[in-house]
């Protein structure tokens, strides 16, 4: 990641990776966006020729990503997870959006920074993966053999659908009851045992069990069908008992 | 120790626990939990039966992006320091 031309000239800045509609599209258009995978073959259409940069001094850049992009960190970090496939890759993938984020935010018009951060993180995933494979082949060639796929190379389409599963997902779980969140927060984030659970709630395992159970299938019926094409199931069996 | 809801389908063939069992058994079995029938014919019966098995996916999935959380919280606290030096510098 280059770290030049930053502060001191930010006009001169122009990420490649940065959608360059000055005005972000509603998100209704961009989820469509982001499900169609032809889109995601967009990496080069970055470039602002002929258009309007307003010019901001380096106090409302500032105020600007404190305002506009600070807030919306968790969902970055989401999505940077769900297009990489190690935590370092994430954190790269988020720092360098970021950073292109405040380096072009004279050209954003503050309505859907996820949209908008989503689309830089997305774009500059895809460049990453092209350059990295670009380099395996180049490897392989070096040494004479035919490259294959990089194995667990990220394919766009996939990504996206990793993406729309933990919004669907962080939305559900808001939705919890607090008595089903607390233990899907204790047994699956945090990895808790059972036991571990009913002890720090001092309710029988057995409640944890079933509350657990009813939880999951809340969740599971909420992120159904984001990623039943690609197994070609169709059936999408939902079981939400009424609780 | 009983789950609550019916299954929803019926593979009726000769596995040795039916989709009733596991319904009950599989969020135990994939948290690596006790459970009190034949693991192994629980693996055959995931195996055999399209509907508990694809089920038993989902729940999977389910697990490890909910896992995936705790980290994305540490990641939020490195990418604010990251803000931080961003707006005092410009850069990372
Ligand atoms: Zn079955």
């Amino acid at each position: 990641m280059s770290t030049d031309n930053s502060g001191s000239s930010p006009r001169a800045a122009v990420p490649d990776d940065v959608p360059g509609a000055a005005v972000s599209d509603p998100p209704a258009t961009d989820r469509e966006g982001v499900l169609r995978p032809a889109q995601t073959g967009q990496t080069d259409d970055v470039s602002d020729v002929g258009e309007e940069r307003p010019h901001i001094d380096e106090a409302e850049r500032q105020r600007r990503f404190s305002d506009w992009i600070v807030p919306e960190l968790p969902f970055l970090a989401r999505v940077s997870r769900s297009m990489s496939r190690t935590g370092a890759q994430a954190e790269d993938l988020a720092q360098d959006t970021l950073l292109k984020a405040y380096r072009s935010i004279d050209r954003f018009d503050g309505r859907y920074p996820r949209a908008w951060l989503f689309r830089i993180a997305r774009n500059t995933a895809i460049n990453r993966d092209r350059r990295r494979r670009e380099q395996v082949a180049m490897d392989e060639e070096s040494m004479d053999r035919v490259p294959d796929r990089e194995p667990g190379a990220s394919d766009p389409a996939v990504q996206v659908d990793d993406a729309v599963y933990d919004e669907l997902l962080e939305n559900a779980l808001d939705a919890l009851p607090p008595d089903f969140r607390v233990l899907i927060q204790l047994v699956d984030v945090e990895g808790m045992r059972y036991q571990e659970a009913a002890d720090l709630l001092d309710i029988p395992v057995g409640t944890v069990m079933s509350r657990l159970h009813r939880a999951r299938r809340r969740l599971r019926a909420a992120v159904a069908g984001t990623h039943l094409d690609r197994s070609g199931n169709a059936s999408v069996e939902v079981g939400v008992e009424a609780t | 120790m009983t789950a609550q809801q019916e299954p929803s389908f019926d593979c009726g063939g000769d596995l040795p626990v039916d989709c009733a069992q596991v319904a009950v058994y599989v969020q135990s079995f994939i948290d690596g939990e006790h459970v009190s029938i034949s693991i192994e014919a629980l693996e055959v019966h995931l195996d055999r039966c399209a509907p508990c098995g694809l089920e038993a996916d989902d729940f999977r999935r389910l697990k490890v992006a909910l896992a995936r959380r705790k980290s994305e919280r540490s990641m939020v606290d490195l990418l604010r320091c990251c803000c931080q030096s961003i707006l005092e510098t410009g850069k990372l």
